[in-house]
């Protein structure tokens, strides 16, 4: 299959070159900013760094872009947007795997928690050592607080 | 009788909790018992301390599995002989505990299920529920070998290599942990016996398996089986030689105490 016309004679208008570039330095300062705030960490964000470098080098060369297409013979809008959205479901995956991962970590450390906590309290009650002030158990403090999270998703 | 640890795994469940635990005082007073409250919102914790027995508390819920297996964590650590799943709302009866924990000890197994289907005593199930039980038990028995009438039956004893293994591996799946939890032992090999026992119907409240529902979780929890059966068997030896190394080595234990399931002393 040959494009209707040859790629050097394409026109690319104003539009097609600012968009992608205002794309790409959106996610860039996106990504950016979040590690900035410690919301992302920087092993999650290489993804999205480099889909907006990507991005970058095709708003630059747009005519790379059309070489591409031809080479993979993409003619049609609707082969992009399947390409696209297998690459979103890349990402998620990619997300729950994490997801479950630290999951499993917290489900580890609440458990120890658990245990560590008890050991506590038994060695406390049989050496008689308690501190001047006693301490006020984490599951009154939260029934006082009368607001948890994790209790509201359980069940 | 061998040394017997009965885990109560307990969400929200201060007001069946006093009740259970003084049927536990009067049936089964020579076994130990651990309430491990789930993160719950009510007072249960206070409630199971105020009686006197052992609480671990979780933070945040981790559902019955991740309950179950703290329990668990805390039997391996104190190297009890026998575990006991035991719930917190009132339906299994301490005064079966016994014939079950002696089963454990007088034919050499390694896990056994009290089951409410083995002899007709009364116990009726959800019509959805009991087509479902019976599916997942031909389909238990068709992919392992062991035959069992109630799968889901969470009144069970381990032996102390279950103990250790579940303290290691214990399935998160909700609601379908009872019937996993079989699935794992029968493919690490262990001996899995079944005798009738009695239980309470539930008083209302929130039963998760209900007609529909209890279909769909039966589903899911078949689905969950069939994975497993996908999955390598976990190698058991490298448990063994973490919970052994602290007694040949004293000066060791610390480190391995927190490192791996060890004894609590």
């Amino acid at each position: 299959m040959q494009p209707l016309i040859p790629v050097d004679e394409v026109e690319i208008t104003l539009l097609q070159r600012i968009l992608p570039l205002g794309a790409a330095l959106l996610i860039a300062l996106v990504t950016v900013e979040l590690i900035r705030r410690r919301k992302l960490r920087e092993e999650y964000a290489m993804l999205w760094i480099s889909a907006s470098g990507l991005l970058l080098i095709f708003a630059i060369f747009p005519r790379l872009l059309l070489h591409l297409s031809v080479g993979m013979g993409v003619f049609y809008l609707t082969t992009v947007v399947v390409l696209v959205f297998s690459f979103l479901a890349l990402v998620l995956l990619h997300l729950a795997v994490i997801v479950s991962r630290s999951s499993e970590d917290v489900r580890q450390i609440a458990q120890r928690l658990a245990l560590l906590e008890h050991k506590m309290h038994e060695q406390q009650s049989h050496t008689g050592v308690r501190s001047q002030v006693p301490m006020l158990d984490d599951a009154v403090l939260n029934a006082e607080e009368g607001d948890d999270g994790a209790a509201e998703e359980g069940a | 009788m061998p040394r017997t640890l009965v885990i109560v795994p307990a969400y929200n469940e201060a007001d069946s909790l006093p009740r259970v635990l003084s049927d536990l005082a009067t049936h089964a007073p020579w076994a130990d018992v651990v309430v491990v409250d789930d993160c719950s919102t009510d007072r249960t914790a206070e409630v199971a301390r105020l009686r006197g027995v052992s609480v671990l508390s979780l933070p945040c819920n981790l559902g019955v599995g991740g309950a179950m297996q703290t329990g668990y964590l805390y039997a391996a650590r104190r190297r009890y002989d026998v575990a006991v799943q035991f719930d917190g709302d009132g339906q299994h009866r301490a005064n079966q505990i016994e014939p079950l924990v002696s089963t454990l000890a007088g034919e050499r197994v390694d896990l056994v299920i009290g089951s409410r289907l083995l002899e007709k005593v009364g116990f009726r199930f959800a019509f959805a529920r009991f087509v479902g039980s019976r599916l997942l038990a031909g389909l238990i028995r068709l992919l392992t070998g062991v035959r069992t009438t109630d799968p889901t039956s969470g009144f069970r004893a381990a032996s102390s290599r279950a103990i250790r293994f579940f303290a290691r591996h214990y399935p998160q799946t909700y609601l379908g942990d009872t019937a996993e939890a079989l699935v794992w032992a029968a493919r690490q090999k262990m001996r899995i016996r079944e005798i009738p026992t009695r239980m309470r119907q539930r008083q209302g409240g929130a039963s998760a398996a209900t007609n529909f529902k209890g279909l769909l979780h039966m589903l899911r929890i078949t689905l969950a089986v069939f994975v497993d059966c996908l999955e390598p068997r976990v190698k058991e030896d490298d448990d063994r030689a973490a919970q052994e190394a602290p007694a040949r080595l004293p000066h060791a234990t610390k480190e391995v105490d927190d490192a791996a399931t060890d004894s609590g002393r």
